[in-house]
């Protein structure tokens, strides 16, 4: 439950905070799929644990 | 034309087949339990919006068409802390869709009403939009082809299979195999499609991708889009209503958070080629159709791309309508229809099979007033996903409602309906009418929908504030509250005091004969007396009946029927007697060979165990009644399981009361007989409920055995004593043969003669005596009566006794003459025997061996203390072992102390020891101070 709620409050620092002007510029699709991979590698990481 | 007919047949063909597979084949039914076929049964959230539409949305308003994925990856991160609790809460209340839960939440049929009217506004213009994304896309493959008859083809299939596959069960708590199978391929389907697509964006048209729009309302979009993977009828009902049962729904939930935001990752890594390759195509294109135009490049891969489209729209379609159905059936029609004469469960599904028509005719309505508003033709992209962005904000009002699940416990239900009512208002003019061209309010979405979305909700969420305020939560609401928390059973105060009082509360709602029939079919269902009246059952019967009538007609129903005043939820006169009986009948087939049975079963065999248990049990409610009793307790305690399960602690004899209260040793009074128990409790209620597992053993046998064990070993003592006895009456004995000898030889009997004859009989009866009285005292009997013994006394005993077959100095240092403690004598003489044995055995010749008392304010000390060899630690942890001796073999039988540790114990007192290598022994028996008389 811990880890959960802390890899959320990561993800969505990382997609909601003003620092996604760094991956939602116009110029930068390559960057802003590299952020949703990371997404998916939180959760994945989020599923393993053990301790809910 | 042909391609796409035989296309689109052998798809819909092979989407019936596998959801007939998946209802009838055990294989495929174990298939639809696996978390990859979950993850990607939630794909249901990427429709034609994502589908056609995102290349299109990616054209209007740049990565924001990424936010609308991003935002149930997000959502997808919150399985452990919402969706897992959450699916808690509708499993325990067999809660089946989003009305059921704020019904439920809120206690209120009106919430229940609303939130169906809320979603079904909501949807259905982002219905419309699925039926345009398929028939307007066919319209590009078949140049001629109507998209009115291609889009009314297409609802008359989703008709067809959601008839078939979804609304079949008259339960909707009711598990689809087949249908989550089907919409997992079609998912599937659409991401293999969407990547074969933008594949060949990048290998045959590959262009640099055009300049993109800035992202305004990146963050509406994604928040609106992470409300919406809760609240989104599909996906509420992929996620929780079709989870696979116990441990395996919670371990494939799980496994969504990583697998469903990687499903959704694969379907958007192709937008961007596709929007490049479009572009360069046909730049002042629809980029709607940038998909189709893409696909177009390679012979037959466009009528596969149309598939991947139409199974995006068709797997929203079906589930959304088959969510939506249920709704209306149990929020709508059930309070207010009167109850059928027919088969209840075949009109239920009939009615759901009436409702999934309808709202598909409403949706192909509601496209052709788009078509007409705002033709495909005339526009550059983003259509599609601007009307899926109004409906997300539609569904958006229920996040205060759906708060007050976890949290916000004073929400009442008139501030949610009077915040729903104001929120949609808000939404029809600023979002919804303009839509299909009635421009109430001049805002306009592409610019304001983060604007319009939290001015909907801002004003929904002050409103539903006030309505609190002005209405607090009923105490029904706040109890409901709690519940959605945690798992919350009926005070005695909401239960009637026998089953009788349930066909009573019943009857004005189902009339005299029909409540009387419901109840029995409960009392059956749970195997119990009809003259049960222990507030236990009488829980479990209510709950039984509201829960299974919840999941058919709402939770609102069963609980109004069986709570509190069901004539004023159920005014006009609405008899639901036949129709609540013949969904009982519906819920026993449904029941037979399923889950249910299988628990029972578990609870026979449980039941079993608990008799055939050696050791008396008994649970005790967290209300402390009586919820169980075995055999075994009634044997020990005569008081019948029938005659004590359901009553009160406090109704149960004093003696037993007091025991089952305390852990310990205690006495019960059995049939005129003392039976000596010892009661263990758990301390740990964890998964209890709050009840407490009160286990009584029976120490008869055992007090028994250890009076056998003291007898013997009192035995033992009196036969090493022999040699010593011998020679004490030897002495005396002798004495009198000397003197008797004389008389007779002189003739002569002198006064001096007789006192030295008689001084020595007494000498030889004090040792008879003393050694009869000890070996008397060991009758086998542990209940013998206790007496007032002065531990004076018992010392001046057992030295004496000693000193017959030791002839060593043993001081004596009594100090406490006027204290007295309870017991038996005899038994207390044999302890300080054992002790002054073992320190005799232990101190040389020449060294101290005392035996000292003292009293103190609330115990009387009696000490042995020697200067002998003294013990290490670790054989002075082990001296009142049994069998446990230091001593040479047939010395000793290790049992001494051990028996004097039990009479202690016996009496309720201590023995310690503390001993000193070299230097000593001292053993310390405390026992307590009889109180003085009065």
């Amino acid at each position: 439950m811990t880890r959960a709620v802390v890899v959320f409050v990561l993800a969505a620092v990382l997609v909601l905070s003003p620092a996604r002007a760094l991956w939602t510029s116009p110029a930068s699709a390559p960057l802003a799929f590299v952020v949703f991979s990371a997404l998916v590698a939180l959760g994945a990481w989020s599923a393993r644990d053990r301790e809910r | 034309m042909l391609a796409l007919l035989v296309g689109t047949a052998a798809w819909l063909l092979a989407l019936f087949g596998l959801a007939r597979l998946g209802d009838t084949r055990a294989s495929f039914r174990a298939l639809s339990e696996r978390p990859v076929v979950y993850a990607l049964s939630l794909g249901v959230y990427a429709t034609s919006w994502t589908y056609f539409g995102a290349v299109g949305f990616a054209r209007t308003s740049g990565l924001s068409f990424l936010a609308v994925s991003l935002g149930p990856a997000l959502a997808a991160l919150l399985v452990p802390v919402v969706s897992l609790p959450l699916l808690e809460v509708l499993r325990r209340n067999r809660l089946a869709t989003l009305a059921d839960l704020f019904a439920f939440r809120f206690r209120s049929q009106a919430v229940g009403a609303m939130t169906t009217l809320v979603l079904l506004v909501s949807l259905i213009g982002y219905l419309a939009v699925q039926v345009r994304g398929v028939a307007t896309t066919a319209a590009v493959l078949v140049p001629g082809l109507s998209p009115l008859v291609s889009g009314a083809v297409f609802c008359l299939a989703m008709v067809g299979f959601t008839a078939l596959f979804g609304a079949s069960h008259a339960t909707t708590r009711e598990r689809h195999p087949g249908l989550v199978l089907a919409i997992a391929a079609e998912t599937l389907f659409k991401v293999l499609a969407l990547g074969a697509v933008g594949v060949v964006a990048v290998t045959t048209v590959p262009a640099p991708l055009p300049p993109l729009p800035e992202t305004p309302g990146f963050v509406s979009v994604t928040l609106l889009s992470l409300v919406a993977a809760f609240l989104l009828p599909r996906q509420f009902h992929m996620a929780f209503t079709e989870a696979p049962a116990g441990e395996a729904g919670r371990a494939a939930m799980r496994s969504s958070t990583w697998a469903f935001p990687l499903v959704l990752l694969l379907l958007n890594l192709p937008i961007p080629f596709i929007l490049a390759s479009g572009t360069a195509l046909d730049p002042g294109g629809n980029a709607d159709r940038y998909v189709l135009t893409v696909a177009g490049q390679v012979p037959g891969l466009s009528t596969l791309a149309w598939l991947g489209g139409m199974s995006a729209s068709s797997a929203m379609v079906i589930v959304a309508t088959l969510a939506m159905s249920n709704m209306v059936v149990t929020h709508w029609l059930t309070p207010l229809r009167a109850a059928p004469r027919d088969d209840l469960y075949g009109r239920l599904v009939f009615e759901r099979r009436v409702v999934v028509a309808t709202l598909l005719a409403l949706a192909f309505f509601a496209f052709v007033a788009l078509e007409q508003t705002a033709p495909v033709t005339t526009s550059r992209g983003g259509a599609l996903a601007q009307v899926g962005l109004v409906s997300f904000a539609g569904v958006a009002q229920l996040l205060p409602g759906f708060l007050g699940v976890f949290g916000f416990s004073r929400l009442s239900r008139r501030g949610v309906v009077l915040g729903l009512g104001g929120g949609l208002l808000v939404w029809l003019f600023v979002l919804g009418l303009p839509l299909i061209g009635l421009q109430a309010v001049s805002l306009r979405v592409d610019d304001g929908l983060g604007v319009a979305t939290w001015l909907s909700l801002g004003v929904n969420a002050a409103l539903a504030g006030v309505g609190s305020v002005l209405w607090p939560a009923s105490r029904e609401e706040t109890r409901a509250a709690e519940a959605c928390r945690r798992e919350v059973t009926d005070d005695d105060g909401a239960l009637p005091v026998d089953q009788a009082g349930f066909v009573e509360r019943l009857t004005p709602v189902l009339g005299p004969a029909s409540a009387a029939l419901e109840v029995a079919k409960a009392r059956a269902a749970l195997s119990l007396e009809a003259s049960d009246t222990r507030p236990s059952s009488l829980r479990r019967l209510k709950q039984r009946l509201e829960a299974d009538l919840s999941a058919l007609v709402g939770p609102m129903v069963s609980f109004a029927a069986l709570n509190v005043s069901p004539r004023e939820e159920f005014t006009g006169g609405l008899p639901l007697a036949e129709r609540i009986r013949a969904l009982e009948e519906a819920v026993a087939r449904a029941r037979e060979g399923q889950v249910e049975s299988a628990a029972e079963t578990l609870r026979a065999w449980l039941e079993s165990v608990f008799r055939a248990l050696p050791v008396g049990v008994c649970v005790l409610g967290p209300d402390d009644d009586v919820v169980w009793w075995n055999e075994r307790l009634t044997a020990l305690t005569g008081q019948a399981a029938e005659t004590v399960r359901g009553r009160p602690l406090a109704a149960l004899p004093d003696d037993l009361r007091r025991a089952l209260s305390s852990d310990g040793e205690h006495r019960l009074s059995v049939a005129g007989r003392e039976v000596p128990v010892r009661i263990s409790r758990t301390t740990n209620t964890d998964g209890l409920d709050g009840a407490r597992i009160v286990v009584v053993e029976d120490l008869s046998s055992t007090r028994q055995l250890e009076a056998q064990v003291r007898h013997q070993d009192r035995l033992a003592t009196i036969g090493r004593f022999a040699a010593g006895v011998a020679h004490e009456v030897g002495n005396p004995l002798a004495a009198v043969m000397m003197v008797a000898s004389g008389m007779e030889r002189d003739g002569e009997v002198t006064p001096e003669r007789l006192s030295g004859l008689l001084d020595a009989a007494r000498r030889i009866d004090a040792i008879v005596r003393s050694l009869v009285s000890f070996a008397r005292s060991g009758s086998t009997r542990s209940d013998a009566p206790a007496q007032a013994v002065s531990l004076d006394a018992v010392a001046h005993q057992a030295v004496n006794l000693v000193r017959l077959s030791r002839r060593r100095e043993i001081a004596l240092e009594p100090d406490a003459a006027e204290a007295i403690v309870e017991g038996n004598a005899a038994e207390l003489v044999q302890v300080v025997v054992n002790l002054l044995s073992n320190a005799l055995d232990a101190t040389p010749e020449g060294r101290r061996v005392a035996v000292v008392t003292r009293a103190e304010e609330r115990a009387v000390l009696l000490q042995v203390i020697d200067e002998g060899a003294g013990m290490a630690a670790d054989v002075a942890a082990h001296v009142f072992d049994p069998f446990f001796t230091t001593k040479d073999v047939g010395a000793g039988t290790g049992l001494g102390l051990s028996v004097a540790w039990t009479i202690v114990q016996g009496h309720g007192g201590t023995l310690t020891v503390d001993s000193t290598p070299g230097r000593g022994t001292t053993m310390t028996m405390r026992l307590p101070r009889a109180q003085p008389p009065g």
